[in-house]
């Protein structure tokens, strides 16, 4: 089978006409899984494509226009990650004391059964899951996102330490616990 | 000795989705489970809550972008 002919272009403007309608969708659906933040996900896929407008005289078509593209948004993300990561967490995200001082469970917090099976069929669930999500604060909501689509992104690169990556995600699913039985375990009761 | 408590079973089952449990680790907290129904509880939920926030993250987006293709081309075209 003859190999796929990556098309050169006269001008960058007509390359990046090309481009833009082609893999903006592409780039966006990569984007946006990463910073949850529709907006910010466009400026991102924007910045990319001006990026490779004014780099692309550099650009000699020995890899595709698409692996090139994400490569740039990718540094742009990692960016943005590295700025999310530099600040510094607030009280608010602190921890939640679900323990007595001799390691039992407060009254309060005791984990009683979820009736429900088979949760990620019910779209009411889903609703109520995806706002939680939602409300995480955005660091640990990032590192959700990095355990499950970068797991190659080295921590280092980002200024996070492994033992800091690890408290961020457990913060983030006793957050996500806490979220589901308010909103979703007590009212459904 | 190979008692541990509610506090340190939870750390176990984060640690579980972390960076994973040694033998020792995983003995201890299925002894600690297997007496408790509270932290088997727990473990449970935590482990359907990882699942959920898998599928949930991976989910494809979906946007209508035609006037952000017209807003970049205008831009790209100044």
């Amino acid at each position: 089978m003859p190999k796929a002919q990556i098309k050169e272009h006269a001008s960058p403007e007509s390359a990046l006409t090309d481009w833009v309608n082609n893999y903006s969708d592409v780039l966006y659906a990569y984007a946006v899984k990463r910073v949850s933040d529709e907006g910010l996900a466009k400026d991102l896929v924007q910045e990319t494509f001006m990026a490779a407008f004014q780099s692309y005289g550099r650009f000699e078509y020995r890899s595709k226009p698409k692996t090139w593209l994400t490569s740039i948004l990718k540094n742009k993300i990692m960016d943005h990650f590295r700025q999310v990561y530099r600040r510094k967490e607030t009280s608010i995200e602190g921890d939640f004391q679900m323990f007595n001082e001799d390691g039992t469970w407060k009254t309060e917090n005791i984990p009683t059964p979820w009736e429900e099976t088979h949760l990620l069929d019910n779209p009411e669930f889903i609703d109520v899951f995806d706002s939680c999500v939602e409300a995480l604060p955005e660091r640990w909501a990032s590192s959700i996102r990095i355990k499950y689509l970068d797991s190659d992104i080295k921590l280092d690169d980002l200024g996070v330490s492994k033992a800091n990556y690890w408290k961020m995600l457990e913060r983030a699913r006793t957050q996500l616990r806490n979220c589901l039985e308010v909103n979703w375990v007590k009212p459904n009761k | 000795m190979f008692s541990i408590s509610c506090k340190r079973a939870s750390e176990l089952v984060h640690k579980k989705h972390n960076e994973g449990l040694t033998t020792t680790e995983r003995w201890r907290l299925k002894i600690h489970t297997g007496m408790c129904s509270a932290c088997k509880t727990f473990e449970k939920q935590t482990d359907q809550i990882e699942k959920i926030v898998k599928s949930r993250i991976q989910k494809q987006p979906s946007a209508n972008l035609e006037d952000f293709k017209v807003d970049t081309l205008s831009k790209i075209n100044k």
